[in-house]
């Protein structure tokens, strides 16, 4: 599955050497580059610090990524990788409908983020916290991956006659996913989203109260008009 | 309203008073020269000896004035922002049609804004996207503190005409409105944010707007909009 739109990977890969030993070394390099980022975000990270953890040499990671935009690009497509599909969820789940379904990841989000602090870190640091041009890559990655497999669910939705069908289920896949990736951002405190916590929300509101308002505005924006 | 108290931006100093009236131009030229500078080459490649060698001052001085390349950008960024319209800037025969046809007047106005303010344009997105963390949080501190684009006022005043609703916590209004048009614009304006979406696959033309346009405005109705008159729902005791 995840294998599909790998074409887009990594663009410029030099020749590096074949073999097992290569392969294992650069998913090794992707790793630690993972943490690395994760921990220092793109600029604050330096490829010198984590060829010494590696015990390798910096040129022997610019042998196989070719640049540090590789190196992050190839980091950030092993964290999209390890996100779950809207439609991953257990059947009797998905029965209560599209958007039970989305609620319940809502509900998650704190949690996830926890337990996926790394995936989750070199997402927000893509989004947020890289230059322009990389930005520029990563979305149209995005756009070609989509990680969460969102124009799937919205066409679920509106074959279950859930989401609406008088609008472009590409737009309300986009706009879905915008949504949902600055509400999540809401819904995270700083230690989980060290980059963003500038707009701070209603303290006193809790997380469901937010959820509960979240949907409302969900609802309004994809739901089938009843009688139009 | 969102307002949290003095808070000391990081690594910025309040400018001095006194007769350094030459100090102020210098500081006026530096920030335009660098606003022109970051809006074509970007942040990270930014080099301050580049900026500061195309007015023939020396590095140290733009470094005494500005504190770092990531103050230098911040004050940048202000400027930039803060010379952009707010919502409710539209002419007064838009207003008069309400709060959708502001917010469309605005998206179908996108394109010429970017040709006309093409500088602070290109910085405000350099600076929601293209910038590093501690200079991402300085300027998410300072959107929030400072409304530029004056959303609260203007959802205010749609939910006083009653066609925004009122059942949601105005933040979370003000937060979405924001963030989907921003997301909208980026769209329109620079295309690649959203290929598959926004371009016509092969000749690369952003293909009706118009209608990308109405059908974003019929999404941010059902989201943001009042509901219609029906029974009021909800408010049972």
């Amino acid at each position: 599955m995840s294998t599909t739109t790998q074409k887009h990977t990594v663009a410029a890969e030099p020749a590096a050497l074949p073999g097992p030993a290569a392969a294992a070394r650069r998913i090794r390099i992707v790793e630690v580059a993972m943490q690395y980022f994760a921990e220092l975000g793109y600029e604050g990270t330096r490829i010198d610090d984590m060829a010494r953890e590696l015990g390798i040499s910096k040129a022997s990671v610019f042998q196989q990524f070719g640049s540090k935009r590789n190196l992050f690009m190839a980091a950030y497509q092993k964290a999209t990788d390890s996100m779950q599909a809207y439609l991953d969820v257990p059947p009797e789940l998905r029965e209560e409908g599209f958007f039970a379904t989305l609620r319940w990841w809502l509900e998650q989000t704190e949690q996830r983020a926890r337990a996926e602090w790394i995936a989750w870190q070199v997402m927000l640091v893509g989004n947020y916290g890289t230059d322009m041009d990389l930005r520029m890559e990563i979305s149209r990655y995005l756009t070609a991956r989509d990680p969460w497999k969102t124009e799937a669910f919205v066409r679920w939705g509106v074959g279950r006659g859930e989401v609406r069908d008088d609008l472009d289920p590409l737009l309300i896949s986009s706009s879905m996913d915008w949504m949902v990736e600055r509400f999540q951002d809401v819904l995270m405190n700083e230690e989980l989203h060290p980059l963003l916590f500038g707009r701070p929300m209603k303290p006193a509101r809790r997380t469901q109260a937010r959820i509960e308002q979240f949907m409302k505005m969900i609802h309004g924006a994809f739901a089938a008009r009843k009688a139009c | 309203m969102l307002s949290s108290g003095p808070r000391p931006p990081a690594g910025r100093q309040r400018r001095k008073t006194g007769p350094q009236a030459r100090s102020i131009a210098k500081r006026a030229l530096i920030l335009d020269t660098a606003m022109r500078y970051f809006a074509e080459h970007g942040f990270a490649t930014a080099r301050v000896e580049d900026i500061a060698a195309e007015i023939d001052i020396s590095k140290g001085s733009v470094f005494q004035h500005f504190g770092s390349k990531e103050g230098l950008f911040f004050e940048v960024f202000k400027k930039a922002i803060l010379s952009l319209p707010s919502y409710l800037d539209a002419p007064a025969e838009i207003r008069d049609k309400g709060f959708f046809e502001t917010v469309r007047f605005w998206l179908s106005r996108t394109e010429h804004l970017v040709h006309r303010d093409w500088v602070p344009f290109r910085i405000s997105i350099l600076g929601g996207y293209g910038a590093d963390v501690d200079l991402k949080r300085q300027i998410e501190l300072f959107m929030a503190d400072n409304d530029p684009y004056g959303t609260i006022a203007f959802v205010r005043w749609g939910i006083e005409r009653g066609e925004v609703r009122d059942d949601v916590d105005i933040d979370m209004l003000v937060y979405t409105i924001d963030w989907m048009t921003e997301r909208f614009q980026d769209a329109i304006m620079a295309g690649e944010l959203d290929p598959g979406l926004f371009r016509e696959p092969g000749n690369g033309k952003p293909r009706h707007i118009g209608a990308r346009i109405e059908q974003f405005l019929m999404l941010l109705r059902g989201a943001i909009g009042a509901r219609a008159p029906r029974p009021p729902e909800g408010k049972r005791p």
